[in-house]
């Protein structure tokens, strides 16, 4: 049964609408939201060096992301909210390995704040690699 | 989100499609949806021109049997008190699955990633990836 659901989010419309069907799912089937964002530090750090500000904006943007699914969930449904830094495709499989998700739900592409983090390419990886299964939301 | 009224889950009778099945099932009593598994083969007598057909039997001649049998193991993977109809058509499977979900209103598909073997993960089975691109619909991918 559906118990973990793990809901990769970027900030596109894409991800807002796969946010939406991941609570209705979660709603059905008592199962626990877990909202991941992951910040592509890789490609930024081939853009520019790491400063501290830079760090920081990213970071920012990501809670923004993260904080605008968590209030999209109504009370009653557990929710929790995490980040990470790395390609966000390998990230988001890693993450779903380690922390026994049921179900990864994701956009079908995407085109998020900072730019290129859940690509069609990045669903396109984890439908493929994905030990478990994957909803992808049109 | 709309409601999940009827799910649809094309079988091939491989394991990656079985298990599909059981997912699209555990779905379907979450949410109280019906399932339409369809079978979808290449070929049937009907559709060969020639009255003496060039291709061999096991190719051209009837698959009533083998569709009967694919969609029964399916069935198999049906919870009881899960609504659940059985559909056979002719065509390419990718065009007809999407044609299917189309005229029938599906609200979700579930497709079944490849099975096993040294590719395992690589592949995600040309169907499957038909469906997870082209579809208006939802997709779930079953591993």
């Amino acid at each position: 049964m559906i118990k973990n659901i793990l809901v990769p989010v970027d900030g596109s419309e894409g991800s807002d609408r796969a946010v939406a069907e991941a609570i209705a799912l979660a709603e059905a089937c008592e199962g626990k939201l877990n909202f991941l964002y992951v910040a592509n530090i890789n490609q930024l750090a081939i853009n520019a060096c790491l400063s501290d500000a830079i760090l920081e904006a990213v970071t920012k943007a990501g809670n923004v992301i993260l904080d605008r699914a968590m209030e999209m969930v109504p009370s009653g449904i557990s929710k929790e909210a995490f980040s990470e830094t790395g390609s966000p495709a390998v990230v988001i499989l890693d993450f779903a390995a380690t922390n026994d998700m049921d179900l990864i739900v994701m956009g079908s592409r995407g085109l998020g704040v900072v730019k290129g983090v859940l690509l069609g390419s990045v669903s396109q990886y984890i439908v493929e690699q994905s030990k478990c299964p994957v909803l992808v939301v049109k | 989100m709309k409601k999940l009224a009827r799910i649809l889950v094309p079988v091939d009778g491989s394991d990656g499609s079985g298990r599909a099945v059981a997912l699209a099932s555990d779905l379907a009593e979450i949410v109280g949806a019906a399932l339409d598994i369809l079978y979808v083969s290449y070929f049937d007598r009907e559709t060969d021109a020639q009255e003496e057909s060039w291709l061999p039997d096991s190719i051209a001649g009837p698959v009533g049997d083998k569709a009967q049998n694919i969609l029964e193991r399916a069935g198999e993977h049906v919870s009881t008190g899960v609504l659940a109809d059985y559909h056979h058509r002719t065509g390419i499977p990718a065009d007809e699955i999407l044609r299917f979900a189309e005229e029938n209103a599906s609200d979700l598909i579930v497709v079944g990633g490849r099975g096993l073997g040294l590719m395992e993960g690589f592949l995600l089975g040309s169907v499957s990836q038909a469906v997870v691109e082209r579809a208006i619909t939802s997709v779930v991918v079953a591993k």
